[in-house]
């Protein structure tokens, strides 16, 4: 069962300094209205906050300041068929956004920014509520015989939260 | 299927070191029937701060994957092992011609794809960017027929850093699960020997509470004597004292040279007694004229908390014979100004009151005064041993490189059983009763009874608290579990910072944050309040709950909930009656006394 859900992109910022131990404290959020429209498999959603996510030689991006932030991971496709309307219709929309790093499949999604659920398919997909928010840790792109028109994405997401700034 | 068609670069050295690909020629056109790209954070990387705070660091790699044939150009598949000479050059020759990595004029030289110009329209996921060749694959197998179906895996090619958002590795540390304990002691008046000494011990489990006394269980290989006084030390930081106590129970297993040792608390000296007359010593305080009472007055003046503590303390505890090192007073209040005032804390119309001591210990006595009348939290200092009372205790800023939470459960949300709608306060002549809320017979209510309401005022204040408490506040107790080592929380003590959101929904622990400047005010500053821990040499786990300090904690045993309803005003009724005189109706008067 697939179900309809719309993503909103938050861009970040980057202001490079490589002054000091971290070199990008200059990240800041910006609101953008793009919103990808997606389908996801009920079945490929998995919320991890299990021990797997504990620390085993550094700590994990998602135990911050004494918070455990849960992880999901999800797998979805694009109502667009491979490659015509992937291509013709669907990445020229990502283009403004995209244009200085490259308008391709790989950065559909960007690692390193925030998604926000604007709808969850009237709730099915009650895993991500609508207005939460998401940092894109992992995005992987498949497409073969199973599916050749229209490819799968699989994200694994961190919870964003309000305390959390960037 | 559309064809795909890459043009093989091979890498060069720009003259700063950095490296550029350059292009040699197209190879022949591929079917490609499976392709997967993996873009990937650059993960378990976190930014310190006194602030919770994620910076990301970006990405870490964007790997690629394809899987295909070679074709002709004209679309023939190479399909025939015996058609070689029609293939593709790079199947006949591709160790020449598809190179991953070589050495040329002394350089290590790497080999990229890009998709060329001629491309017939496939594989466009690859569209954009310069991909290195990590490795090639081409099994040859019956099930294929016999094709050579080749598996390329890629590396994107960072042209421009900004894109990859490059971060600063080394952050992290490893999550400790043993801890190493050692132990100072010293015999007092009992066979130890040596008097004193140091020994390493293991087993160990440490219990500390704002509700009981300390205790600390454990093996070593010394034996131990009851009344040894110890000081327990380990974890992160090796010369912090963990645990004071004195040695109350040991066992031996003579099959293993163990010795098994309890201890309680140093201040398990103050509960060994029972008070008496300073002066006379008499103990046998139970006849009136015998009581042993401290006035709330003296010389006409009020005492404050803090005088009356140390009365209790300096004047009735009297150390055993070689116990005289430790010495809990003078107690120090840790509730600011609160300690000096001559009033109740939060009830600044309440005055203390006198204590009576006879038949208890001095530990009791102060926890009778301290705890369970002033409403304060009591414990001892671990180095110093002096006594200290208050609201919360130190607050800790958690360090991230050693104390991360392992493992978090909701123990109880605390909760009365309904969620009510209105509550009414009372006192119990029931002259006052106030009203918090919106109520009727549709709606929840809670009732409470003020032993010593003053005014309706004061009673509808209480209301308005109790129903906010009920309904506002989240009064959750969480348990946390910390790595082996983590050994600085104290009873008592407050973090600065600490919520879990990976809990289930409804059992989320909120993130809490800095000072609770006043916990007697109102609950919204609440920081999560140590009210337990436990430590053993595996892990530390902590109780924790709200710092606010609710008009339940404060009124303690003069507010209590009821269930049982408002009893009626009792009415008496008597009727006098006179003797009926057959045929002359009802005598006398018939009339009725109302007695109330």
């Amino acid at each position: 069962m697939a179900v309809p859900l719309q993503l909103r992109e938050y861009k970040i910022q980057l202001t490079m300094n490589y002054e000091g131990k971290h070199g990008n404290k200059g990240f800041s959020p910006s609101p953008d209205t793009f919103v990808h429209d997606v389908f996801v498999h009920t079945s490929g959603s998995d919320r991890d906050v299990s021990d797997e996510s504990m620390p085993t030689g550094s700590i994990p991006l998602n135990v911050v300041h004494g918070i455990k932030i849960p992880i999901m991971n999800i797998t979805g496709y694009f109502p667009y068929s491979f490659p015509d309307d992937f291509f013709d219709k669907f990445m020229p929309t990502l283009a403004p956004y995209r244009s200085s790093i490259g308008n391709t499949v790989k950065n559909i999604f960007l690692v390193g920014t925030i998604l926000e659920v604007v709808s969850n398919g009237n709730g099915l997909f009650y895993e991500l509520p609508v207005n939460t928010r998401w940092y894109v840790k992992n995005y992987t792109w498949v497409r073969n015989v199973s599916h050749p028109d229209r490819g799968e994405f699989q994200l694994q997401l961190m919870q964003w939260f309000k305390e959390i700034s960037i | 299927m559309k064809y795909t068609m890459f043009t093989l670069m091979i890498s060069e050295k720009n003259v700063d070191g950095s490296i550029r690909f350059s292009t040699m020629h197209d190879l022949s056109p591929m079917n490609i029937s499976s392709c997967k790209i993996e873009t990937v954070d650059a993960s378990d990387k976190v930014e310190f701060g006194h602030e919770p705070e994620i910076i990301p660091m970006g990405i870490g790699s964007c790997t690629a994957e394809i899987v295909g044939t070679f074709v002709k150009v004209d679309g023939t598949s190479a399909s025939n092992i015996f058609k070689m000479s029609k293939i593709a050059p790079e199947i006949k020759n591709y160790y020449e011609t598809i190179k991953i990595f070589d050495k040329i004029n002394g350089t290590d030289t790497e080999f990229a794809l890009k998709l060329s110009a001629a491309n017939g329209g496939g594989t466009r996921e690859l569209e954009g960017g310069i991909w290195k060749i990590k490795s090639i694959k081409m099994p040859r197998s019956i099930k294929d027929l016999g094709r050579y179906q080749f598996t390329i895996k890629l590396s994107y090619f960072w042209i421009d850093k900004s894109e990859q958002m490059l971060c600063v590795p080394g952050t992290g540390t490893n999550v400790t699960t043993d801890c190493k304990f050692t132990m100072n002691y010293t015999g007092v008046n009992n066979d130890q020997d040596p008097t004193t000494g140091t020994c390493g011990i293991f087993n160990v489990k440490i219990s500390k509470s704002l509700l009981t006394l300390n205790n600390a269980m454990f093996d070593c290989e010394t034996k131990m004597y009851k009344d040894t006084i110890i000081k327990i030390y380990g974890g992160n930081n090796s010369g912090l004292v963990v645990f004071y106590g004195i040695v109350t129970e040991v066992e031996t297993d003579p099959a293993d040279k163990i010795y098994r040792v309890i201890a309680k608390e140093i201040c398990d000296l103050l509960y060994r007694g029972v008070i008496g007359n300073p002066i006379t010593n008499m103990v046998v305080g139970f006849l009136p004229e015998l009581r042993v009472i401290v006035p709330c007055r003296q010389n006409k003046d009020d005492l404050t908390i803090d005088q009356m503590v140390n009365k209790i303390g300096k004047t009735y505890y009297k150390p055993r014979a070689g116990f005289e090192s430790w010495n809990p007073f003078p107690a120090i209040c840790k509730a600011g100004t609160l300690g000096g005032e001559p009033t109740l804390p939060g009830r600044d119309e309440i005055k203390i009151s006198d204590q009576v001591l006879s038949g208890i210990s001095v530990g009791t006595a102060l926890t009778n005064f301290i705890y369970r009348h002033c409403g304060f939290n009591m414990w001892y200092n671990y180095d110093t041993g002096k006594l200290e009372y208050g609201f919360l205790r130190d607050g800790i800023t958690i360090d991230l490189t050693k104390e991360i939470i392992v493992k978090n459960d909701l123990i109880d949300d605390n909760q009365e059983d309904v969620k009510p709608d209105y509550v009414v306060v009372w006192d119990p002549p029931c002259e006052i009763c106030s009203i918090a809320g919106g109520y009727g017979p549709d709606k929840h209510g809670l009732q409470y009874v003020l032993e010593d309401a003053r005014d309706a005022a004061a009673a509808q204040a209480l209301a308005e608290k109790i129903l906010e408490l009920c309904t506002v506040v989240n009064k959750s107790t969480y348990s946390v579990e910390f790595p082996a080592g983590t050994t600085r929380f104290k009873e008592g003590d407050y973090f600065r910072g600490l919520g879990d959101q990976s809990l289930p929904l409804n059992e989320k622990m909120e993130y809490r944050s800095g000072d609770d400047a006043d916990p007697l005010d109102v609950p919204s500053d609440s920081v999560w309040h140590i009210k337990e821990v436990t430590i053993t040499d595996k892990s530390t786990k902590v109780v924790v709950g709200m710092s606010f300090y609710s008009v339940i904690d404060i009124y303690k045993s003069s507010l209590n909930r009821r269930r049982d309803g408002i009893p009626a005003p009792t009415k008496e009724q008597v009727y006098i009656t006179t003797p009926v005189v057959v045929g002359k109706g009802a005598g006398g008067t018939g009339e009725v006394d109302h007695l109330e």
